[in-house]
């Protein structure tokens, strides 16, 4: 095989903790390889040390004949490796061409830019790659796959021989992701490399030749796609902890706890629902269909125009997080990392912020006593963490979003409203919240979880209600709930609606 | 990728201390230069010196811990201790028992700075406008109006001689009763001013560390967007740390008149503001906010003090003073910022 990239026996640790202990990446020229592994397996790192974000403690990295261990950002840039990644690193209020050219600029002898050249340069590329994007339109106007081919574009433009796209279909639709898979294959065709970074099994059997699994930090496998399949890949990537198995059991609500009448927002319409004590509730639909929109709604952090809110039969008077908490909603934000962690803040400050603000009249903290408070949840909710004195992010995803959990059920909360409660965990830590949510449940805890995901919603929900731009469509309950019914229901194209 | 900042918040190392470090080797670099060291010396640095900047500073850190910041303290202070001293003046005219002068006096200055820094707080928690350009602006408003009064009010009620444009405390009992305040020691060693300034900080310290107010400020510095959906109330504990600063800085101007018996409106309290963010910068908080602890604004004044003290110990002229105090506190800053950056690139 004619190798473009060979990583050797890279070891890597951060304060002690060893994030990769030997780890082999080898890439061929010309192949789009999968380089598979859950949140926290070492592929960041892994990536980071190839384009010299961080230095290695030992191995060897050789990139086209070249040794190339320990470079710097720029000598990798040189070399030939470019990293698209997941944020995109553009400047949305620079054109097109500005982005491209970035630090790169054409200018004359005087120092002024050659626009016109630069330009017509953008459009040579764009037509190569059969993009239609005008080099001199301002980056904020264009949609997420024309900015992710824009970072593509810009790879090529600069002669990268491999390029790293780090999970790049997140914000694309399903005709998007066709089109940048036709630019990859293209692309591979004229011998350009790929390290295809993505969770979706899907799309990694449609266009990875080989694959790397890395596991803790671990290198574990590594092979041709075309003799595997998803099951045993997954299963590789999480290695025994993973199980599949159905968790979700029927159980006994109790009476309605939470009530919307006609209720009325900027971004759903005429909501009229009852949950039950117990119940486990999904509210689904497309991107923008308000179902988190409605959720924020409920805790006071959005405005509705008209309806009711009541909880236990008693209307809310005011539309304020801290009367919601009060009435034991507890509200958990999409978007970990924006709207939930603080980072510079110990795990134990993060987990007892809530629950003092709702007794504010005690103002002085009890440092034993919120001590046993966080064992407990702790030992509740299996968060694993060293010591509560270390800061949130040391944790995984997985167990940061347990904190949070803790942080809630810590109001006492009754009833939980969980906004895409999984994102950006791995598949073994979305496993272990689906059992949380339905010990909660079982507890007695009223849960209603936002998500998109239906396997998720499969799992977990006694019900599941469809949003359709606003208004609910479609109401199922649990043994209806399948991939395809949601869908039919969640894109208008059933014919009995209940509108 | 979370595992790359495996770093506990608790545990000791000399880097969280280093603001003591850096208040010692000042004090041996001082002792070296001055060539003598008494106690009337060491409580003249770290009380009766510190006092204002001090209590000035405390408020400023509470700020920069919710990740904003105030230009006008400096204004409050010299505005407050402006009117105080009219207020003061009026009450001896009109032959008021001394002590009452005084607690009036003192009242004013309390209520007077808390209303002043509720000002700021409400347009910057409420409105959500920019605490700099806020503060800025307050800073302009507090500064000129004292200025402007002193010029229109008559020199027998402000004190002041000739065309001089300046608020003098009237002579009196009650004068000599706030200068013993601004200038005596308890036990003829440690300053008042000093001592009340060390159990402000005393008391914000642990309102910091030990209650559930002080936390909600790391929280909003920290990821005010979190804390809000946590249900801090985000607006209302702005508004109060700035009304607190507006207190602290009456305060200041309390202390101002007991140690100058008089303020002079266009010198007093300028360039305080910078003062006390070089004293929170030297205590180790980030001004990025969420980080740092009360404590080290205490050593943090004390090493802005000591600095002060050696570039006038080293006889150097007075107007190079402020361009070493500018490249110190360009030292500490990038200490502050680089150090991490350092230690994480090397992954320490």
């Amino acid at each position: 095989m004619d190798e473009i990239l060979q990583m050797r026996n890279i070891h890597k640790a951060f304060v002690g903790v060893k994030v990769l202990k030997g780890v082999d990446l080898t890439i061929g020229r010309g192949e789009v390889h999968a380089l598979l592994g859950e949140n926290g397996a070492g592929k960041s790192t892994l990536m980071n040390i190839l384009t010299g974000v961080y230095s290695m403690d030992e191995g060897q990295v050789i990139f086209d004949g070249e040794d190339i261990s320990n470079c710097s950002i720029r000598e990798s840039e040189d070399k030939g490796i470019a990293f698209v990644h997941q944020e995109l690193s553009l400047f949305n209020d620079l054109k097109v061409y500005e982005n491209i050219f970035f630090n790169k600029e054409l200018t004359t002898k005087g120092g002024s830019l050659k626009k016109n050249e630069m330009i017509a340069k953008c459009r040579e590329v764009f037509e190569k790659l059969g993009v239609d994007i005008d080099p001199s339109v301002t980056v904020e106007h264009l949609t997420a796959s024309e900015k992710q081919t824009l970072e593509i574009a810009k790879a090529i433009f600069f002669e990268a021989k491999l390029l790293i796209l780090d999970e790049p279909t997140t914000a694309l639709s399903n005709a998007e992701i066709d089109h940048l898979f036709q630019i990859i294959e293209n692309l591979k065709a004229e011998g350009k490399s790929f390290i295809f970074i993505s969770h979706k099994m899907p799309e990694i059997f449609r266009i990875a030749d080989r694959y790397t699994v890395l596991r803790n930090g671990e290198f574990i496998k590594a092979g041709n796609i075309a003799e595997t399949n998803a099951q045993e890949v997954t299963s590789t990537m999480v290695g025994a902890t993973f199980s599949n198995a159905e968790i979700y059991r029927t159980r006994e609500l109790g009476e309605p706890i939470l009530e919307m009448r006609a209720l009325d927002g900027k971004d759903f319409h005429d909501v009229s629902l009852s949950v039950r004590r117990g119940e486990v509730l999904a509210l689904t639909g497309l991107q923008g269909a308000g179902c988190s929109e409605l959720m924020q709604c409920v805790f006071g952090e959005l405005p509705s125009f008209s309806g009711t809110i009541a909880v236990e039969g008693e209307e809310l008077t005011k539309n304020t997080i801290h009367l919601a908490m009060k009435r034991k909603i507890a509200y958990l934000p999409t978007n970990r990392r924006e709207r939930s962690a603080m980072p510079d803040l110990s795990i134990l400050e993060n987990m007892y912020i809530s629950e003092h603000t709702l007794s504010g009249k005690k103002p002085i903290i009890n440092r034993a006593s919120e001590i046993a408070k966080y064992d407990a949840q702790k030992e509740n909710l299996s968060i694993k963490a060293e010591h509560y004195s270390d800061l949130i992010l040391s944790l995984s995803g997985g167990n940061q979003q347990k904190v949070f959990f803790a942080r809630w059920l810590n109001t006492d909360a009754e009833i939980l409203l969980l906004d895409n409660p999984t994102q950006g965990i791995d598949v073994g830590a979305k496993a272990e919240i689906y059992k949380l949510i339905l010990k909660l449940a079982e507890s007695g805890k009223t849960i209603v979880i936002n998500s998109q995901e239906i396997p998720e919603i499969q799992r977990v929900a006694d019900r599941c209600v469809v949003f359709y731009s606003g208004r609910i469509v479609k109401t199922l309950p649990h043994d209806q709930i399948t991939e395809h019914t949601v869908m039919m229901y969640a894109t208008n194209a059933a014919e009995d609606s209940e509108e | 990728m979370s595992t790359t900042t495996l770093k506990k918040k608790n545990s000791f190392s000399i880097g969280q201390y280093s603001y003591i470090l850096i208040c010692l080797v000042l004090f041996a670099a001082y002792w070296i230069i001055n060539g003598r060291m008494s106690l009337k010396l060491f409580t003249n640095i770290f009380m009766y010196h510190s006092a204002i900047i001090g209590v000035l500073g405390l408020g400023m850190g509470m700020i920069i811990i919710t990740g904003d910041i105030d230009l006008s303290v400096g204004a409050i202070l010299s505005c407050i201790a402006s009117f105080a001293c009219v207020i003061f003046n009026l009450l001896v005219l009109a032959n008021v028992p001394s002590g009452l002068v005084i607690t009036i006096t003192v009242l004013f200055c309390i209520v007077g700075g808390t209303l002043l820094g509720f000002v700021n707080g409400a347009m910057i928690g409420k409105l959500k406008l920019p605490a700099f350009i806020v503060t800025l602006a307050t800073q302009l408003i507090y500064r000129s109006v004292s200025k402007y009064a002193c010029n229109i009010i008559d020199n027998s009620v402000t004190g002041g001689t000739g065309s001089g444009n300046v608020y003098k405390l009237l002579n009196g009992p009650a004068r000599d009763g706030m200068y013993a305040f601004g200038n005596r020691d308890l036990f003829g060693a440690l300053p008042y001013i000093g001592l009340l300034f060390l159990v402000i900080a005393v008391i914000l310290i642990y309102i910091s560390t030990s209650t559930k107010y002080g936390k909600r400020l790391y929280a909003i510095g920290s990821n005010a967007k979190a804390a809000h959906m946590a249900g801090v109330n985000v607006e209302w504990n702005r508004t109060s740390v700035f009304t607190i600063t507006g207190l602290l800085c009456g305060i200041g101007a309390i202390m101002w008149l007991g140690q100058q018996s008089g303020v002079d409106p266009s010198t007093a309290g300028v360039s305080n503001e910078m003062y006390a963010i070089a004293a929170v910068v030297l205590g180790g908080i980030a001004m990025s906010g969420g980080k740092g602890r009360m404590l080290g604004i205490v050593f943090g004044t004390f090493s802005y003090t000591l600095i002060d003290k050696i570039i006038n110990a080293m006889n150097v002229s007075s107007l190079v003073n402020d361009s070493i105090k500018g490249a110190i506190l360009l030292v500490a800053i990038v200490i502050q910022v680089l150090g991490p950056q350092l230690r994480k690139k090397h992954g320490e």
